[in-house]
């Protein structure tokens, strides 16, 4: 079933929403690589998505990697066992990271209580609306984030539960946490099942402290 | 009802009434007609007189309205005066949680009004209707009023003053409230103060911690240095203890080398020795098989092999002995005999050849033994050599086992140090969380200590995570907590601010009141000059007609009417009668007008005070209000900040559960990639390094006499295959090189394509403007040239060709055009505004023009 018809239907389902969250780690995964410049901008091409122009890597192997990535949040997500997703941003040459790009998921509370009307299910403009937010936000973030001027790489970190169920593929990892952070919380957004907030954790400048 | 009009006064039940009730039944009708003296119906000569005060009254007719203020008027209306907030009432609903605002709301109805038109009504009306009253009863209408009037401004003026004390208590109230918001200012300030000092205090031991972190890591970095000049000791005695290793092993190698040489060489010897100990031996028992002969000639029997070297040498003895025999007897013969030299020469003959041959055979022996002996020697120095070569290969294998050990042990230590670091970082990360939670419970424990009250031990995770998520639902109910009493102090504030309006709408209605005294005290004296003017007149006019009646009495007695005099006189006594009546009226009103406005004044003064007592009660709460506000304002900042804290560690990727939570990564990650490219990429480099020191080691070990040249020695490797030669490393290297360079230029290439994309692209964007704008069609050709063909050109060879100047400066020349019979068409054109005004922009312009027009015509035509 599509998103579409996940939207059109009525309430979203757990399933549908870990799609739309997926999808939407995707293409904010893309925005932020291609904004933040960690690969050249020959590497992207331009896709419409949310209302917006969005850039996608078109980069063979870093297609597959967010694939196969994106393949196991969906079953995470589906099974609720993922609490965050970060995007870190590594020297090539220290192998510090330089910037966090932070997701926490958390699951929308579905209890209902007595004598109140259930929500009505969100709409697909009012979700466009809120993921396009985010993805202004990640543009704009280009004013005030520190300019990468080295080699950089990224590494994409999930927060799971110990009782997931993990694939052999995958390997436990440090959090990769930055030293002297600065930190901004940007918009969020949320399906009838989940909730999104974004954050992003950047080195502070040293000479400006 | 009137008060006068009490059970034994009834209204008419004056003199006059009866008449009165008989000559104007109508005025009966007027309710307020009732409490007035029948008397009213006269009509005299004082009506000119008497009517002015309607006039008055009608003039003043828009004050009427206060009549209804006055008390009486509120005891008339007994009806809706029980609906009236007594104080009692107000406190009373105030208790029985009536809201404040409906009590505060109701004070205006204490002296409840008509609207001054219908009062304005009313009064036009009565004077309308008093107009055809008499003049007396017009005066005393009047006079009442003023009584009235005067009753009812005093009872104002206390009121005014009740209201200006309120006030006064308001503002002395506010005044208060002033300075003690003025001393929680200087208290904030005094605070503010402290928490500079503290800022201060805490960014001095900011500043030393800052110290004392420079000074850790400059000591960090001092034992970093040391670590790494250590490490570069142990590595330079590792690669010295290598070099000695491989000069030993070198060593070992030649020394094997020549030790098996030399025994192959003393191996070859012996065997040749052996052949010839053989031969010799050969020779030996030939010699002695023909010895034995010999001797066996000679003795005939020896057949034992045993004592033939006995045999030999009691053979060599004889032959000594014999040859001393021959010998003295070769001197006997030649000294005796010359013929028996033939003799002596014949046995010479026989035995010299014997002895020459063993003579040479023991020369070999004594060879051979020399040889062999001498072969012992080496073979003996050889074992030693070989004895003390393994020796020198085991000590070579200890010092290669202790070298392994030692850069196991330095591998060891690096790895321990790394360890080390990552521990020592991670014990701080730990500290610091350590620090800030013992921070955190140790406040929150401080502050909330019913949130903990059994002193929970923070030690175990179990309890941590409990207290956290104690205090997490703490926070919550603390939030949920200041939103209503947010809530309740945004009510409070407005009802602050209902109750401050309504302080204001009292000093408003106080100053209203205030400027209705002033214009009360005006009308009560204007009315005071009026009634004593009236009465002067009157006075005046009585005087004047006592004196007519006295002239009309004494000049003219015929005229004179005794009647009509008895009548003025009985009315004269009748408004004698009346003035006491009114009079008596006004003590008995003026008993009563107190008592009313006493009532009123303790109406307004009780609810006054119970409006003040509200007013503390809720300044009470208020500022109970506040403080709690304050304080949970200051639980909210600390919780925000801790939040923030929190907020801020886990957005730096501390802040998890490793318990509960496994922070996953793909295995095959782009970083993971890079580095792994990077770490291979180094140890090549390393290897290739490695191998080159190696080889220049090499070279400068062997002699430069005998060693080979690079070249031959490339040849050499090359020849022998062998795969840690250094030139395969390089090969390796400038493989991975290469294979980065190419990866460089695939992304050139990309980066060219893109620019060429957006170079078309604008490109075509701007042939199009230039197309839709100046209507050329604008086409570059291959010899840079560019050729312009009009929008309206009629046919596609109409067109002109630009070329750059000379000089390449970007000055563009018509150089020709499609079609030269056009180009002669335009000679006249072109000479004009080419040649002439050197304008090729009005040229084009001109031709877009004439192309226009002439497809218009072709339109048109």
């Amino acid at each position: 079933m599509s998103v579409q018809a996940q939207l059109t239907k009525g309430k979203i389902t757990l399933r549908g929403s870990a799609r739309i969250v997926t999808e939407f780690f995707m293409y904010g995964i893309n925005s932020i690589l291609f904004q933040r410049g960690i690969y050249p901008i020959e590497d992207f091409e331009v896709k419409k998505k949310y209302g917006l122009d969005i850039w996608v890597s078109s980069d063979v192997s870093v297609k597959k990697y967010l694939s196969k990535i994106m393949e196991s949040v969906e079953e995470w997500l589906a099974a609720s066992k993922i609490n965050k997703l970060v995007l870190a941003v590594n020297s090539r040459e220290t192998r510090e990271t330089l910037e966090r790009w932070q997701f926490d998921i958390q699951l929308v509370d579905e209890e209902e209580k007595e004598g109140e009307k259930p929500k009505p299910p969100k709409s697909e403009k009012a979700l466009q609306l809120e993921i396009q937010a985010i993805f202004r936000q990640i543009a704009a973030s280009v004013s005030f984030l520190p300019i990468i001027e080295e080699k950089c790489t990224f590494n994409i970190l999930v927060y799971a539960d110990s009782d997931a169920e993990v694939p052999t593929t995958w390997t436990d990892s440090d959090p990769l946490h930055i030293k002297n952070a600065e930190q901004v919380r940007l918009r969020s957004f949320s399906t009838d099942a989940h909730r999104v907030e974004a954050m992003v954790a950047y080195r502070r400048d040293p000479d400006l402290c | 009802m009137l008060p006068s009009a009490g059970p034994g006064k009834k209204r008419g039940a004056t003199p006059a009434a009866a008449s009165s009730q008989a000559l104007q039944p109508q005025f009966t009708r007027n309710p307020s007609a009732n409490a007035l003296p029948p008397s009213t119906v006269i009509r005299s000569r004082f009506r000119s007189i008497a009517e002015r005060p309607p006039t008055l009254i009608g003039a003043r007719g828009s004050k009427r309205y206060m009549l209804d203020d006055s008390p009486s008027a509120a005891t008339d209306r007994a009806p809706w005066s029980l609906s009236l907030e007594t104080p009692i009432r107000a406190s009373s609903a105030h208790t029985s949680a009536v809201p404040l605002v409906d009590t505060l709301m109701r004070p205006q109805r204490l002296f409840p009004t008509l609207s001054p038109l219908s009062d304005a009504k009313t009064s036009l009306l009565a004077s309308a209707k008093n107009s055809d009253r008499s003049p007396a009863r017009s005066i005393l209408d009047s006079a009442h009023k003023e009584s009235e009037n005067i009753g009812r401004l005093e009872s104002l003026k206390r009121a005014a003053e009740k209201a200006k004390f309120e006030l006064r208590q308001v503002e002395l109230a506010r005044e208060r409230d002033r300075e003690e918001a003025q001393r929680a200012h200087q208290r904030l300030e005094s605070e503010l103060l402290a928490q500079t000092k503290r800022v201060e205090k805490l960014e001095r031991d900011r500043k030393w911690l800052f110290e004392q972190e420079e000074r850790l890591a400059e000591q960090r970095r001092a034992v970093e240095r040391d670590l790494s000049a250590q490490r570069s000791a142990y590595e330079s005695r590792i690669d010295e203890m290598a070099a000695a290793n491989r000069e030993l092993e070198q060593q070992l190698d030649d020394a094997s080398h020549a030790m098996r040489r030399l025994k192959s060489d003393h191996l070859d010897q012996i065997d040749d020795m052996q052949i010839r100990l053989s031969r010799a031996e050969r020779i030996a028992t030939q010699l002695q098989a023909s010895e034995k002969s010999d001797a066996l000639r000679s003795r005939g029997d020896f057949s034992d092999t045993s004592s033939l070297q006995y045999t030999i040498d009691s053979l060599k003895r004889e032959v000594q002995s014999k040859d001393q025999d021959i010998d003295e007897l070769k001197h006997r013969l030649k000294s005796t005999m010359p013929s028996g030299e033939n003799c002596s020469g014949a046995a010479d003959a026989a035995v010299i050849p014997s002895r020459e041959r063993i003579a040479q055979l023991e020369r070999d022996l004594h060879e051979q033994c020399d040889y062999i002996k001498a072969v012992e020697q080496q073979n003996h120095q050889l074992r030693s050599e070989t004895r003390r070569l393994a020796e020198a290969a085991s000590l070579y294998e200890k010092e290669h086992e202790i070298s392994c050990s030692l850069q196991a042990k330095v591998e060891r230590l690096e790895k321990q140090q790394t360890g080390y670091a990552d521990m020592e970082a991670r014990l701080t990360a730990l500290h610091q969380e350590r620090e800030q939670w013992t921070r955190v419970f140790h406040d929150s424990d401080s502050d909330n200590s019913d949130t903990n009250p059994q002193g929970q031990n923070l030690c175990s995770p179990f309890a941590v995570a409990k207290t956290v998520a104690t205090q997490r639902h703490t926070i919550k109910l603390l939030e949920g907590k200041l939103q209503s009493m947010q809530e309740s102090e945004a009510a409070t504030m407005q009802q602050q601010q209902k109750a401050t309006n309504d302080v204001q709408s009292y000093k408003q209605k106080c100053l209203r009141l205030e400027s209705q005294l002033s214009a009360e005290k005006t009308k009560t004296f204007q009315l005071e000059a009026s009634k004593q003017h009236a009465v002067r007149e009157a006075e005046f006019l009585r005087a004047q007609l006592h004196s007519y009646d006295r002239e009309e009495a004494s000049f003219m007695p015929g005229n004179y009417d005794e009647q009509k005099a008895d009548r003025i006189k009985q009315l004269e006594e009748f408004i004698d009668e009346q003035r006491a009546w009114i009079v008596s009226l006004e003590s008995s009103t003026g008993d009563i007008r107190p008592i009313s406005a006493d009532g009123a004044e303790t109406v307004s003064t009780s609810l006054l005070q119970g409006y003040r007592e509200d007013a503390e009660a809720k300044q009470h709460e208020l500022d109970s209000l506040h403080e709690e506000h304050w304080r949970l304002q200051e639980r909210f900042d600390k919780l925000e900040k801790e939040t923030a804290r929190l907020e801020h560690q886990v957005g730096s990727g501390l802040g998890y559960n490793p318990k509960t939570t496994r922070i996953l990564q793909l295995i095959d990650n782009p970083s993971a990639q890079d580095f792994a490219i990077r770490s291979e990429k180094l140890k090549s480099l390393a290897a290739e390094n490695e191998a080159l020191l190696e080889r220049i080691r090499q070279l400068e070990r062997s002699n430069p006499a005998q060693s080979l040249s690079l070249q031959d020695a490339s040849q050499e490797d090359a020849v022998a295959g062998d795969a840690s030669s250094p030139y395969f490393h390089t090969i390796d290297n400038l493989r991975t090189e290469n294979q980065e360079l190419a990866h460089q230029l695939e992304a050139s290439v990309k980066l060219i394509n893109r620019y060429k994309k957006a170079w078309k692209r604008k490109v075509s964007e701007l042939r199009e403007v230039i197309y839709a704008i100046l209507g050329y069609r604008v086409d570059f050709l291959v010899n840079g040239s560019v050729r312009f063909t009009s929008t309206y050109a009629a046919d596609l060879d109409q067109s002109f060709v630009f070329t750059s100047g000379d000089d390449d400066q970007g000055v563009m020349q018509l150089s020709g055009g499609g079609s030269k019979a056009y180009l002669k068409g335009l000679s006249n054109d072109i000479r004009y505004w080419v040649q002439e005004r050197g304008s090729i922009p009005g040229f084009m312009a001109t031709i877009t023009l004439q192309s226009f027009e002439a497809q218009l015509d072709q339109k048109a035509q």
